[in-house]
């Protein structure tokens, strides 16, 4: 298990409540679903809590080929005859992991189903191909993460249902000028006004633009800046030109940062 | 700049007008009577087609930071032409002055245009360039002791800092004003204002700050009018019935909040005539053929060999059990009926008579009518006309007798949008069959591309929501017509019929 373990402790501002109600939840070992836009620290908030908790941390980055056995587990050939081998979920099931399954919404609905035995008060795994029944260890908790605003996929009333929830959005103003210094080792003034630009690019939602500049993305320019870019071209290649590829969105993006800038 | 049909610059502009933190603001082209200015108007940034690229940026970073900056509005008392031009340069120098603190970068942007030298003379338009640049160009000096007075008056230090009236008050202005165009008096320098135009060629012609003498802007209609006859008295309002939605402007790619009102209205209990008899057995076997395409692992038979399935057979032979033969894979229309939204066009131009008897409504009523009866899953069957955009009628066809006459016009989009949210509602597979005899049209809309963009961008919204949309258009489908119906409902989703008896074929091209 030892190398799910995270090897240091990651930064991560509280914005709210969410660290109490975190430890709330996996007290009652309730699995717990975080939504919000990416780039905005829900990975790094599950990152966070793993290492206070002091548990290791199984990561699952969920996509529409992923299949229930990509989850469970499958029968391998190897030189010597057939082999089980654990799927990500049964690892952690078995060992007392967190398992975060990253973007859910992007998994097959009928994938998702697979979780629902350990989402509930059963906390068991069937693992139908190998006739074994896995009862979760007793640090197993299961967390998810999905992006309302980022796809069309939605998820199962009786997946999303199964779930406490915690809402994620971009921290206040302050707060993220703060995260994307410490984050990028740069300087707040630097951070203050990629900030100040990412909150103009996320009024652009009627425009064509599904989601504004990341936290993510703002570390990204800020880094660059400390590499020695200056800030306009920092912006223009962490942040402009990623957000879209609409050219017009792209022209009237680059010139809102010749006017702040 | 704006082009009136293609408006990507358009876009362009009202995404950076969004970006400097006005959202409500758009850009569109210039109306016929605006001239070569830019003309800003309530909520519009108006730009004549031919602007150059550049001065279109700044000019509307100047409207907003007329937006940013607001002033109180006029008084209405008398001023002179000469005051009024000073009063303007005045005001623009002002908004531009306290929004370059905020965003230095247009500052320097609207600095460019700013070209006026003492070389260019004394004349009054002169002077007032070259008082304009002096007022927002620090860098720039001017000897002429008349701008140099207006800069006395206009700044409350002498770096040419802070502003003696940041608020831009009318009586400061006026007082200024007042004594500035007194000096031009004195000199008998003489100033026409019908040919007089503001400089730099960025900024507006300020015509939004006087006081009309006759009210220029056109006045919303009051009520909606009829666009049918008057005789029909409205049908009765369902409960729950008033619905807003948006609507899509392609001009300045924008949906307009809360722009059209859908009303549910009950249907008028009449007569529909029997289907011929075999058309409902035939349409039942068309739809048969909706579906959605499967792909079936672990097939004895197969175009593709399933590669888990190829991997197991040869586990089970070497852990001696039996293994499984199934090893490929295929793909198959598996029928999920789901839920079904009808939306039949009931606007004037369908009491339009066909060539063998009837009407073109009593024809796609009938269509409705037969895909209500065989259709498996769930059915919605909804009339639509208009008569603008207040007055959007949705007519409940779902009971068994409901008629409806066909008048007004074809707001499809507030339709799809309608339908697309009742489709929300519904489980499973969802799909929108829209019944209708051509494009959408009403009357309080004059460019024949609008509608057609709305009802496009309403539908493209409906498929991203995963309903499948599609529609049978009845009468004679012309090349061009054809065309048309393609950029509109997508190619392969519409399909064209004659008759009634013409729907199991339709179905069938539409679906297979």
């Amino acid at each position: 298990m030892d190398r799910y373990r995270l090897t240091r402790e990651p930064f991560y501002q509280p914005v709210g409540e969410e660290c109490g109600l975190f430890h709330a939840a996996y007290a009652r070992r309730q699995p717990v679903l975080l939504k919000g836009p990416t780039g905005c620290g829900k990975t790094r908030f599950v990152e966070a809590m793993a290492w206070r908790l002091g548990l290791p941390l199984v990561t699952v980055a969920c996509h529409d080929d992923l299949t229930a056995g990509d989850l469970t587990g499958r029968w391998l050939l190897d030189a010597h005859g057939t082999r089980w081998q654990d799927g990500p979920l049964t690892i952690a099931a078995r060992g007392g992991a967190l398992c975060y399954l990253d973007e859910v919404a992007e998994a097959r609905p009928d994938t998702a189903v697979v979780i629902h035995p350990l989402a509930d008060t059963r906390r068991i795994l069937p693992l139908e191909k190998c006739g074994e029944v896995v009862t979760a260890h007793p640090d197993f908790c299961l967390i998810a993460s999905y992006n309302p605003g980022g796809s069309a996929k939605t998820l199962k009333t009786s997946t999303r249902q199964r779930f406490v929830a915690l809402t994620f959005t971009y921290p206040e103003p302050a707060t993220e000028a703060a995260i994307v210094a410490q984050e990028s080792s740069g300087k707040l003034d630097v951070a203050e006004k990629l900030v100040a630009f990412a909150q103009r690019t996320r009024r652009l939602a009627r425009h064509g633009l599904e989601e504004g500049a990341s936290t993510r993305m703002l570390i990204h320019a800020a880094q660059l800046v400390g590499q020695g870019a200056s800030l306009r071209a920092a912006c223009q290649m962490a942040v402009i030109a990623p957000l879209s590829d609409d050219e017009e969105l792209l022209l009237a993006l680059a010139a809102a940062l010749d006017a702040v800038a | 700049m704006p082009s009136p049909e293609g408006s990507s610059p358009g876009r362009r502009l009202t995404a950076y007008l969004a970006l400097l933190g006005h959202p409500d603001l758009r850009v569109v082209p210039s109306q016929s009577d605006d001239g070569p200015r830019p003309v800003l108007m309530g909520p519009e940034v108006r730009l004549p087609d031919a602007l150059d690229p550049e001065l279109a940026w700044a000019a509307v970073a100047h409207a907003a930071a007329h937006h940013a900056h607001p002033r109180e509005p006029w008084s209405g008392d008398p001023l002179k032409p000469v005051s009024r031009a000073i009063i303007g340069a005045l005001e623009d120098a002002r908004v531009e002055l306290l929004t370059s603190a905020r965003f230095p970068g247009l500052g320097r942007r609207w600095r460019a245009w700013h070209t006026a030298t003492p070389a260019d003379g004394g004349t009054f338009e002169a002077l007032l360039a070259r008082l304009g640049r002096a007022l927002v160009d620090p860098a720039y000096d001017d000897p002429h002791p008349w701008v140099q007075k207006g800069l006395g008056f206009f700044f409350a230090d002498d770096q040419r800092r802070a502003l003696a009236c940041p608020e831009g008050r009318e009586a400061d202005w006026r007082r200024i004003a007042g004594r500035l165009g007194h000096d031009i008096g004195q000199q008998r320098l003489p100033f026409n204002d019908r040919t007089f135009v503001v400089t730099p060629a960025y900024r507006d012609d300020h015509r939004w700050w006087w006081p009309p003498e006759v009210d220029p802007q056109p006045q919303e209609a009051p009520s909606p009018p009829d666009a049918g006859s008057t005789e029909d008295p409205p049908l009765p309002i369902a409960e729950d019935a008033v619905h807003r939605y948006p609507e899509w402007d392609h001009l300045i790619s924008t949906l307009r909040p809360a722009w059209c009102t859908v009303r549910i209205r009950l249907a008028a209990r009449g007569s529909v005539p029997e289907p011929p008899p075999g058309l409902a057995g035939r349409t039942a076997r068309a739809l048969g053929l909706a579906g959605v395409r499967v792909r079936r692992f672990r097939q004895a038979e197969g175009h593709d060999l399933d590669l888990a399935a190829v991997v197991d057979h040869a586990l089970h032979r070497r852990l001696g059990l039996p293994p499984d033969d199934r090893v490929h894979q295929d793909v198959v229309r598996r029928r999920q009926p789901g839920a079904l939204v009808l939306l039949v066009d009931a606007s004037a131009s369908t009491m339009g008579a066909l060539a063998g008897g009837g009407t073109i409504l009593g024809e796609l009523l009938g269509m409705a009518r037969l895909l209500g009866q065989t259709w498996q899953g769930p059915v919605v069957i909804r009339g639509f006309r208009s008569r603008g955009r207040h007055d959007v009628e949705l007519v409940d066809l779902d009971a068994p007798g409901a008629v409806l006459d066909g008048l007004g016009s074809t707001r499809l989009g507030a339709a799809v949008r309608h339908a697309t949210a009742d489709l929300a509602r519904l489980p499973g597979p969802r799909r929108l069959l829209i019944l209708t005899d051509g494009r959408p049209h009403d009357i309080d809309v004059h460019d024949p591309r609008y509608l057609v963009e709305d009802a496009r961008h309403a539908l493209a919204t409906a498929r991203r929501r995963g309903v499948t949309a599609e529609a049978l258009v009845l009468g004679d489908q012309g090349r061009a017509q054809a065309r048309t119906l393609d950029h509109l409902f997508r190619r392969g989703s519409w399909s064209p019929l004659r008759r009634l008896g013409d729907l199991p074929g339709a179905l069938v091209r539409l679906m297979a």
